[in-house]
């Protein structure tokens, strides 16, 4: 079935206009953007400098706005105003002509329009506000399209005095039927809540938005949840329950590509309710680590890791020694999420990739070891920029086992020489660090050593010998048998290395280890006496540290330099350090009764280290709290939110639920409970019983006034099994019933299908009640939630009836299902009678799928069964 | 004695101030065996010393650790800036950035000495600055929360294909200028109060631009909200064509690393698959590559085919995600046009399309000679073209004596190289170059450093991979009949020899 392509004449899929631009040539009239790209000489005017009289021409033109007949001209006119507004030009005096142009069918010309009231309405206020009156009348406007823009425009205001007028559009558009409306709604609640905090709270829309979770159009929902968010921003985010993230997370196929952000940024404050339930999340999860938007694969990776932390075993929390750890679990996570990041971390533009490798390096402090055998993905390409290339060679470090150490040290040895001095510098740095940490195996650490040496003598390239000598003192304190290696080039070094850094660090070598060098002594002897060259104020302290060390293993050579050193040192007065130090010694070297004491001070081997590493290397607890807040701009910045987000844009999201027994006494805000305070009272309020009870107000206020309660009204017996779309147990497919939320049939189609499916066919499923539904509009948005329309529905004497209908995902085959539902009110009872419509040949699988139906439909009305 | 122990403390006191922090450690060290003799002295030396690095680190906040943190993320402004750092286009979503953050953007990223070396986000002031660049503009994300970088720069990458679809691929700031009302009218709809909203191409035509879609098959407004908010976000109704075309380009790129001894360092192939579709209606299709597990469940009765292990692979989001995890199916209804169906990576068995064998002698600090043996490794029914090779030199080479059977070569030393030039390349063909290298004594000799030989080259109908199209299924309702057409490419990605 493959074709090669025809030779001639073939559009490539690479190149050529796309649909788009086919007509681009030639602007149609009727395009307000049409103009071809960089054609038509003259509109490059809009943006030539403006001169004083250039607005008041405008106004001239403006004016001639009403009589202008041709649409083209019109547009032209206000574009022109809008070219000089984004020039940052002043055109706010032409306000009220602008008002008059308001007032047309063209949406091309509302749209401007809209754009200039939003920039200037803050400005003039009492301007903005007499065209509110038209916005108003567009947000009732029959085209949706106008209806949302209208909407958007009005809440942009941004004129505090407006809330009276916005408020009343604003309900009406909740409820409109087209959800474009709907959503733009939702964000005008949340400019509404920022105008002002005091009507809003009486406005009480929270209860509205948390109703429209259930709303059939998933960017709606997208919108509810990210105003939730931020306007219970003070009691830790949207108040969250089993039943509201098991709806969402149920739904989150269909929200769009960056919708689904804001339902991954809802699960790592998620609690669930057991382990199973935390395992299931993360099936449902799994396939979007598929998709190719690197922000929706990291908040995944976010979600995983805060489910495997609430899940997983910790010691002494006395639970089933079975269920796997929070280390086992994360590293789970990590290994499982290792090549999606790997694949995009390849793919991705340079900004991504950038932002990915610091994601890769938490989660290899979180991990270590993870990324091992992918290291080859982290040598540095020739055509990267640099600062991919410098955490590339960073990373590269961490990588090291044995089994990967010598390949790795071979591609930092290649990189040393760099043009770039940062990468050079770098090079050596990681490949010390692999030293340091024993994380090259055996051997690795002396052939670490030798190429470290053998850079010591790089003459032409100055910074590498000062990083080697760097990386050399630090490696002899954890390694101090490796000093055979490093002390024959030490006095060759010191003559040639010029960086002050490096320089000390030789010096340091040497006076600690001097005994064995030869010329150590003479080596210092040139450094002391040309003292008074020496700038820097560390090898100042270094050459005296050294100078003093060596004297007690070599006294004779060294008394006299020593003697000179002094003075020149504590005559120095341009480093206090300095001074002090001199003076610390000469007067230990003085005053000590016995020169034994003074010598156990200071030829002290207490210089080598026990652990691998560095005091001021570990920082785990500074890592921990970094990884609280992974997918953030904290990760690239490696420093903590409190650091460079200002105080009012920090929010504290707090878990729930709090009933769930996963919940950790960690998690969960200390609480002010009477104790703390009989204490900070008898105390008068100086213990730490006050930092304990402080913060509690704001952190642990109880979520939401709302809250807790149902807040889907499904109760909360719903579990991910029962819920709308059933995920198979064990595979990974979503659910083999899918309705589509936007079916929709007319009266006559539904009763020619009726009739065209036999009775024999259908199936009949009656329950018995436990209680009876009030009306028939409960049953409906019960049902409805499920994507179950109805048809026509009534209510009788003694019974309610219903006639309701959905439909498949076309992918699924895209059958109807039609369903006759009877309650009778007497012993409250429920008969449904199901039929199917097209979609599946298959007899079995219908059945199957009407079955599924029917459990659907009971687990939607499960607040009236059983 | 007390004197030294004061001297002692308030040297101490004195080099926290100065914050060298790693003398201290040092020092500590140093002079824990004399605490040994004043055992108090090392718990004074280990609180000043861990109260110092616990400042360095967390600044002057500690905090108490309560749960999960989180921020409300979102966007503050987006702005187009133009190579001066002039704002061409700026939209503010929030009241706490303005336009004067152009001007701290513009002096220390744009005027910056190493504006190439930067990385993608800027600190400013607490104010986060996330930018990408195309061509000469900048388009940059103000931001004063803690976002999600990583969707943030999705966002502008989508905002940049938005604008490639309407203005053309390289739109420049001249078209930009010119259709700046577009533009406007595209940044209010796929942002929303700093959020992301609306972003995909084919539906933002449908209601942004009516112009160009005009005259037949103009949504209704009924139709076209549904559309905007519908579950299908990227294809929408009531597409038509006169012949059903799909075109399938599966781009490979090959990344390889040789050592100087011929040892693999670093095989890798990461391919995509990009889909141009002109097809009626809503088609459904269904797509199969020759991927080894799918191969290995079909032919399980005995009969043996060999696939491809493709180590993981991303798809464009009309792919059905449940479906491929269960039997690793590419199900899905494809937008109109050009995308990206799908993109992967094969580390294993890689066919390396160019063999190369260099040997480089120097000889004294004058001459170096070089000889370099290309084999093409493809069949030879096929050929490369555009193939560049570039031989790196010593900088003090003066002249070149260069002899090669095929294409052109010559030595350039603006790019300190031989940059061998062969426009067309058969399969299975050998060839050589050799090069004498005179070169000037320098004053003071320094080592060569031997940068690798690089490698551009492309395949056409070959991939290194081995992947190809075994399948491309149209399921519609109107059962029309489809034209396939499948074209593969591979190209050198970063493909160098040390020598």
């Amino acid at each position: 079935m493959q074709h090669p392509y025809p030779p001639r004449n073939l559009p490539q899929p690479g190149g050529g206009p796309g649909p788009i631009h086919q007509g681009g040539n030639a602007p149609t009239p009727g395009s307000m953007s049409g103009g071809s790209p960089g054609g038509a000489g003259k509109d490059d005017s809009y943006f030539t400098e403006s001169r004083k009289g250039e607005v008041n021409e405008l106004r001239q033109l403006l004016r001639t706005f009403g009589s202008e007949r041709d649409k083209q001209r019109k547009r032209e006119i206000i574009k022109k105003v809008i070219a000089y507004m984004t020039l940052g030009i002043d055109v706010s005096r032409l306000f009220t002509e602008m008002m008059l142009a308001i007032e047309t069918r063209d949406l091309v010309i509302k749209k401007m329009v809209y754009l200039f009231l939003c920039n200037y309405a803050e400005t003039h206020p009492d301007l903005a506000q007499m065209c509110t009156n038209t916005l108003v009348k567009d947000s009732g406007n029959e085209d949706p399209m106008v209806r949302g823009l209208a909407l958007r425009a009005l809440c942009s205001l941004r004129l505090p005095q407006m809330i009276e007028y916005t408020s009343e559009p604003l309900r009406r558009s909740l409820q409109d039927g087209h959800a474009y409306v709907r959503k733009t709604g939702v964000m005008g609640i949340l400019k509404m809540y920022h105008l002002n905090k005091e009507d809003f709270d009486k406005a009480a829309f929270n209860d509205i938005l948390y109703d429209m979770l259930r709303d059939p159009d998933s960017s709606v929902v997208t919108n509810c949840i990210l105003v939730l968010n931020e306007i219970m921003a003070d009691s830790g985010g949207m108040a969250l329950n089993r039943a509201v993230m098991l709806h969402l997370l149920n739904r989150i196929h269909e929200f769009s590509e960056f919708g689904i952000l804001s339902v991954l940024d809802l699960v790592p404050r998620y609690i669930p309710a057991n382990d199973e339930e935390g395992f299931q999340i993360m099936n449902l999860l799994d396939p979007v680590l598929r998709t190719a938007n690197s922000g929706a694969v990291v908040a995944t990776i976010c979600a995983f890791l805060s489910i495997a932390d609430a899940i997983g075993k910790r010691p002494g929390d006395g639970r089933d020694a079975d269920s796997p750890s929070v280390d086992d679990l994360k590293r789970q996570v990590c290994v499982r999420i290792k090549a999606p990041l790997v694949t995009l971390i390849a793919s991705g533009s340079n900004e991504l990739t950038y932002v990915l490798l610091k994601y890769a390096d938490q989660l290899i402090d979180l991990c270590p070891g993870i990324f091992d055998d992918e290291y080859r993905q982290f040598y540095v390409r020739y055509s990267e920029p640099t600062h991919i290339k410098h955490s590339k060679v960073r990373l590269l470090a961490k990588l090291a086992n044995p089994e990967t150490a010598p390949d790795i040290v071979a591609e930092l040895g290649e990189l040393v020489a760099d043009i770039d001095e940062t990468m050079g510098r770098l090079a050596v740095r990681s490949m010390g660090s692999i030293a340091l940490h024993d994380s090259g195996g055996q051997g690795a650490v002396e052939s670490i050593a030798r190429r470290l040496v053998e850079m010591l003598d790089l003459q032409g390239i100055p910074h590498v010998s000062s990083e080697a000598a760097t990386a050399l003192a630090s490696l002899v304190r954890r390694h101090p048998d490796i000093i055979t290696v490093v002390s024959a080039p030490l006095p060759r070094a010191l003559r040639y290395i010029t960086e002050p850094n490096g320089r000390s660090n030789v010096i340091f070598l040497l006076g600690e280890y001097g005994e064995s060098i030869a010329e150590a002594p003479y080596a210092l002897e040139r450094v002391i006496d040309s003292y008074d060259n020496i700038t820097d104020d560390g090898v100042k302290t270094a050459l005296l540290a050294a100078t003093v060390k060596l004297f007690f293993h070599r006294p004779p050579e060294m008394q006299k330099m020593l003697g000179r050193l002094m003075k020149k040192a504590t005559e120095d007065v341009s480093s206090q350090d300095l001074h002090d130090r001199a003076l610390f010694y000469y007067r230990l070297l003085r005053s000590s009764p016995d020169p034994n004491v003074a010598k156990s001070i200071i030829t002290s081997k207490s210089m080598s280290m026990t652990t691998d590493q560095f005091a001021e290397e570990d920082d785990s607890e500074f890592r921990a709290s970094l990884m609280n807040e992974f997918n953030t701009l904290c990760t690239v910045y490696r420093c903590k939110a409190e650091n460079f987000i200002e105080e009012e844009n920090i929010v504290k999201f707090v878990k729930m639920p709090k009933d769930h027994p996963l919940a950790r006494e960690g998690n969960v805000a200390p609480v002010a409970d009477p104790g703390v305070n009989t204490i900070v009272d008898q105390f008068g309020g100086t213990t730490i019983g006050v930092s304990l009870a402080a913060p509690s107000p704001s952190m642990c206020a109880p979520p939401a006034p709302v809250g807790e309660v149902d807040l889907l009204g499904f109760g909360d017996d719903v579990s991910i099994l029962s819920a709308p779309q059933p995920p198979a147990s064990g595979t990974n497919s979503l659910q083999s019933l899918s309705l589509k939320s936007n079916a929709s049939i007319t009266g006559d189609e539904y009763q020619s299908m009726w009739r065209a499916v036999s009775d024999l066919e259908a199936v009949t499923i009656s329950t018995h009640m436990r209680s009876r539904p009030t009306s028939t509009d409960a049953v409906e948005s019960a049902l409805g939630a499920f994507n179950v329309m109805t048809m026509a529905s009534g209510e009788l004497q003694t019974e309610f009836k219903f006639f309701l209908y959905g439909q498949e995902e076309a992918y699924y085959g895209g059958g109807y299902f039609l369903i006759e539902a009877v309650v009778m009110k007497a012993s409250p009872s429920l008969n449904l009678t199901i039929k199917s419509f097209g979609g599946d040949s298959d007899s079995i699988k219908r059945k199957e799928k009407l079955d599924q139906l029917a459990e659907l439909i009971k687990s939607a009305l499960g607040e009236y069964l059983h | 004695d007390r004197q030294s122990t004061t001297t002692l403390l308030s040297l101490l006191s004195l080099l926290i101030a100065n914050t060298y922090y790693l003398h201290i450690s040092r020092w500590i060290e140093c002079y824990r065996a004399g605490a040994e003799v004043e055992s108090n002295f090392s718990s004074i030396f280990a609180l000043l010393f861990k109260v110092h690095i616990k400042v360095a680190r967390c600044g002057s906040r500690i905090d108490t650790p309560d749960g999960e943190k989180n921020e409300v993320k979102m966007i503050s402004m987006i702005m187009i800036l133009n190579q001066k750092g002039e704002i061409m286009m700026s939209r503010q979503y929030r009241d706490d950035v303005s336009r004067v953050a152009a001007d701290s953007f513009r002096i220390q990223v744009i005027a910056a000495k190493e504006a190439s070396s930067q990385p993608p986000i800027k600190r400013i002031e607490n104010c986060s600055f996330l930018y990408t660049r195309h061509l000469n503009m900048y388009f940059v994300a103000l931001t004063k929360s803690n976002v999600n970088p990583a969707l943030v720069f999705e966002y502008l990458f989508q905002k940049i294909r938005i604008l490639k679809a309407y203005l053309g691929e390289d739109f420049e700031e001249n078209s930009m200028k010119n259709n700046m009302t577009l533009i406007y009218e595209l940044m209010d709809e796929t942002m929303d109060f700093g959020y992301p909203q609306n972003c995909a191409v084919d539906v933002l035509r449908l209601y942004i631009n009516l112009g160009n879609v005009k005259p037949q098959d103009e949504p209704t407004p009924e139709q076209l909200t549904k559309q905007i908010t519908g579950a299908i976000d990227w294809r929408r109704e009531g597409i038509r064509y006169k012949k059903n075309e799909v075109y399938i380009d599966i781009l490979e790129s090959v990344n390889l690393l040789i050592s100087s001894t011929g040892g693999v360092l670093r095989s890798e192939v990461t391919g995509r698959v990009q889909m141009n579709t002109k097809l009626t209606g809503m088609p459904e299709c269904k797509f199969g590559l020759n991927d080894k597990l799918v191969i290995e469940k079909e032919s399980s009765a005995g009969r043996k085919k060999s696939g491809v292990e493709i180590d993981d692979c991303t798809f464009h989001r009309c792919v059905r995600l449940g479906k491929f995890d269960t039997d690793r199916t590419i199900t899905f209804i494809p937008p109109d046009g050009e995308f990206e169906l799908m993109r992967y990576r094969v580390n294993d068995n890689v066919n390396i399309p160019f063999r190369l064998i260099p040997a480089v002698q120097e000889e004294g600090q004058t001459k170096c000679s070089i000889n370099l043996k290309v084999i093409a490794n493809f069949s030879e029914k096929l050929f490369a073209t555009h193939v560049v090779i570039k031989i790196p030199v010593p900088k003090n080479t003066s002249k070149s004596k260069i002899k090669n059977s095929f294409g052109r070569a010559k030595y350039e030393p603006e790019q300190n190289a031989i940059v061998w030039r062969i426009k067309r390349f058969p399969g299975k063909a050998e060839c050589m170059l050799s090069a004498d290298l005179e070169l000037v004594r320098t004053v003071r000799p320094k080592a060569w450093a031997r940068p690798p030989i690089s490698v551009e080259f492309q395949v056409p109908m070959f991939t290194a991979s081995g992947v190809h199209v075994r399948f491309l299924r149209v399921y519609d309702k109107a059962g029309y009949h489809t034209n396939r057409w499948v074209r593969y490419i591979t190209k050198a990605g970063g493909y160098q020899i040390k020598i």
